[in-house]
């Protein structure tokens, strides 16, 4: 029974024009655009990234801290600042007049000055903090483990290559690179509207299918698992075809995890058409208004994902961060981020249990809310 | 005596303030072909969809071969065939694929299927459009698509909910003569329209229906000798005047005489032989007539006398 639903859903999808039209070629159309419009920025930002213009200013002495920013000052391939060491009314200046990205100050707690945000500064802020949490680390296993405290300091260097932790030198990221990501993230949340779709032709009071469906001797939970099963399948081979167009036609660069990518996109197509579904259970409107709904959620989560400003997602993520971290699209776009510029999986694991997290809760709750439904009117 | 297929007993359906389903009763027994009459918004669709358990209701049973209907009743609804007053197909697969997706819910083996499709497909009179799309379909075939996905896992129950609206009188036709030839295979029907032709061409008993109330119930004859009116009689004449119209009153079984525009119109209640007799009274006082004809009374005119207006009003 499953199989036999599945297959002839499956076709019903397939051979709707409008879905072919929006979920198919619109993002390739899109993505073409981004493209061309981007492709020569893109080909000047593979340069490697050039050291960070820095002042540095003496507050008072830190031999250790003054070692390893002269180390990272020193030119070769590791290069992370470019540092002039001055005063700190030359370094204000400096900073005022753009020649330089922040002020580190040496002190016994190293800190910075800086005056815009963006990459520099973002690594900037993370080479202080890192070092700043790893000195606290080991005056504390000076006073608690002397003992230890060589094999610590072993330990600590051997992490301290800021080259590595952020792995630039093996991604062609650039900021360009999230007009993609969210691309990717707004193809995935069109499947919303197909959702709201799917459960249309399921409700009686949405559609004569409904209707007629709702009357035949089919468990609710088969019919809508076959349903949504074969919307599913056509909303991420959607996806899969936008990622072969960007990787293998348009040459787009989205790194070497490219399984983990495509369970980015798993994920972000689950939880968009979970999401579908439970904007049809919930809102007791016809499917119009319903797809208005599901439509103004992919765009809106799409548009603070960064798709149409890139600097958005960064505002949020300095103003009210919560938002970053629900909203799909920004987990989609964060999670291929990271798994393009981080060694660490930290991060994408964070992003990824959000999104299966939130896709079982809307899944369960649609559920709930169909189950045994009798209507008030048709 | 066997339970009724269907038993709806004190049915009360409410949107707000307006009363959809008043206080409704229906039993409708095996192997009968039930018409429910009534005009457009009368409450027909309404108890069908109270009755299949997709309404919520606010009063009252009803109950499919004698257990209680509710959404997740799987065991009954296999048993149900339902053709819906909208068409109800996917656009997008073909009448064979339609046929067969409907009656794949219902019946699960595969040779068995096969062979209700094509036999739905051939009552259907489909047979030369099973790769047809929904979309390059007329009406009439159109419907008859809607009507095979409805009946082709040959159902105990089958319910019709104005299945002929907006149909060709030759589609209407095929349509009427598969209804009667599924109740001859066995199947009890409940069939619902505000044609009255239908209803009391293919129905073996039947209820009128207005403002969601049961308001009489019987054969067609049974329905016809509720009301007064049993034969009217149309006679274009010349020259009648009004001693001749009371002379007529006066006669047996006449219960209404009227003149206008040259047209004498006589309403007579039981009684045999009326238009004889008027005539002969005619031909008595040397009073010409042209055009003669007698009309019987129809469900219109039982629906006029319950309720006081015309059934297409």
């Amino acid at each position: 029974m499953f199989l036999r639903l599945y297959f002839y859903r499956l076709k019903d999808i397939l051979f709707t024009k409008e879905i072919a039209i929006w979920n198919i070629f619109f993002p390739i159309i899109l993505g073409t655009f981004f493209y061309l419009g981007f492709s020569n920025l893109m080909n000047e930002s593979d340069l490697k990234l050039s050291p960070i213009p820095a002042a540095v200013v003496t507050e008072s002495e830190n031999t250790a801290f003054s070692e390893v920013l002269t180390s990272l000052c020193e030119e070769g391939d590791d290069q992370l600042f470019d540092a002039v060491y001055t005063d700190l009314e030359t370094a204000k200046t400096m900073l005022n007049d753009n020649d330089v990205t922040g002020i580190i100050f040496i002190a016994d707690t190293p800190h910075l000055m800086l005056s815009d945000n963006g990459i520099e500064q973002t690594i900037m802020q993370s080479f202080i903090q890192q070092y700043c949490n790893q000195a606290d680390v080991l005056k504390e296993i000076a006073m608690k483990h002397p003992e230890k405290l060589s094999q610590a300091i072993d330990t600590l260097s051997s992490d301290v290559t800021y080259g590595h932790e952020i792995s630039l030198a093996n991604a062609s990221y650039d900021p360009y690179m999230q007009y993609f990501y969210a691309l990717i993230a707004m193809t995935c949340l069109f499947s919303a509207s197909a959702g709201v779709h799917c459960l249309a032709n399921m409700q009686a009071n949405q559609s004569s299918l409904g209707m007629r469906r709702e009357v035949a001797p089919v468990h609710k939970l088969t019919a809508i698992i076959s349903d949504i099963s074969a919307t599913f399948t056509v909303q991420f081979l959607s996806v899969l075809l936008l990622f072969f167009y960007l990787i293998v036609i348009l040459g787009i660069d989205f790194g070497q995890r490219i399984l983990l990518i495509l369970l980015t996109a798993f994920l972000g197509t689950l939880i968009s058409l979970m999401t579908g579904l439970f904007i049809g259970a919930l809102v007791k409107k016809n499917e119009a208004v319903q797809a208005s709904i599901a439509l103004v959620y992919s765009m809106g989560c799409s548009f603070l994902s960064g798709l149409m400003v890139e600097a958005i997602k960064d505002w949020i993520e300095h103003t009210c961060p919560i938002i970053n971290r629900i909203n799909p699209a920004a987990l989609i776009t964060d999670s291929l981020y990271a798994l393009n510029m981080f060694e660490s999986y930290d991060r994408y694991i964070r992003n990824t249990i959000i999104l299966a997290v939130m896709a079982v809760i809307l899944c369960l709750i649609s559920y709930l809310l169909l189950r045994r439904t009798k209507y008030a009117s048709l | 005596m066997s339970t009724p297929v269907v038993k709806i007993e004190n049915l009360v359906k409410r949107y707000k303030e307006l009363v959809a389903i008043d206080h409704f009763n229906l039993t409708v027994n095996e192997g009968e072909i039930l018409g429910l009459l009534g005009p457009n918004g009368s409450g027909k669709t309404t108890t069908i969809n109270c009755l299949l358990s997709l309404l919520s209701f606010d009063k009252g049973t009803v109950e499919v071969f004698g257990e209680t209907m509710r959404p997740d009743s799987y065991r009954l609804k296999r048993d149900i065939g339902v053709v819906l007053q909208n068409v109800a197909v996917f656009d997008t697969l073909n009448v064979y694929e339609n046929i067969d997706y409907f009656c794949g819910l219902y019946i699960k083996d595969k040779a068995l299927r096969r062979k209700y499709v094509q036999e739905a497909i051939e009552f259907a009179g489909l047979s030369e459009f099973q790769k047809f799309y929904p979309k390059k379909l007329s009406g009439g075939l159109l419907r008859r698509l809607n009507i095979a996905c409805g009946i082709a896992h040959k159902p105990k129950l089958i319910i019709l909910d104005e299945p002929t609206v907006a149909v060709d009188p030759q589609s209407r036709n095929k349509i009427l003569e598969g209804i009667l030839e599924l109740n001859r295979q066995g199947s009890t029907i409940i069939y619902t329209s505000h044609y009255m032709e239908e209803i009391e061409q293919i129905c073996s008993r039947i209820v009128i229906m207005d403002k969601g109330r049961n308001l009489a119930n019987g054969t067609s004859q049974e329905l016809k000798q509720l009301i007064k009116n049993n034969e009217t009689i149309y006679i274009d004449t010349l020259g009648l005047k009004n001693e001749h119209l009371t002379a007529l009153r006066q006669m047996n079984h006449i219960y209404s005489v009227e003149y206008d525009q040259q047209q004498l119109i006589v309403k007579c209640s039981g009684g045999s032989h009326n238009l004889i007799h008027v005539l002969g009274f005619l031909q008595e006082q040397n009073i010409a007539f042209g055009r003669v004809y007698s009309e019987l009374p129809t469900l219109n005119d039982v629906f006029l006398e319950i309720t006081g207006k015309e059934l297409r009003d």
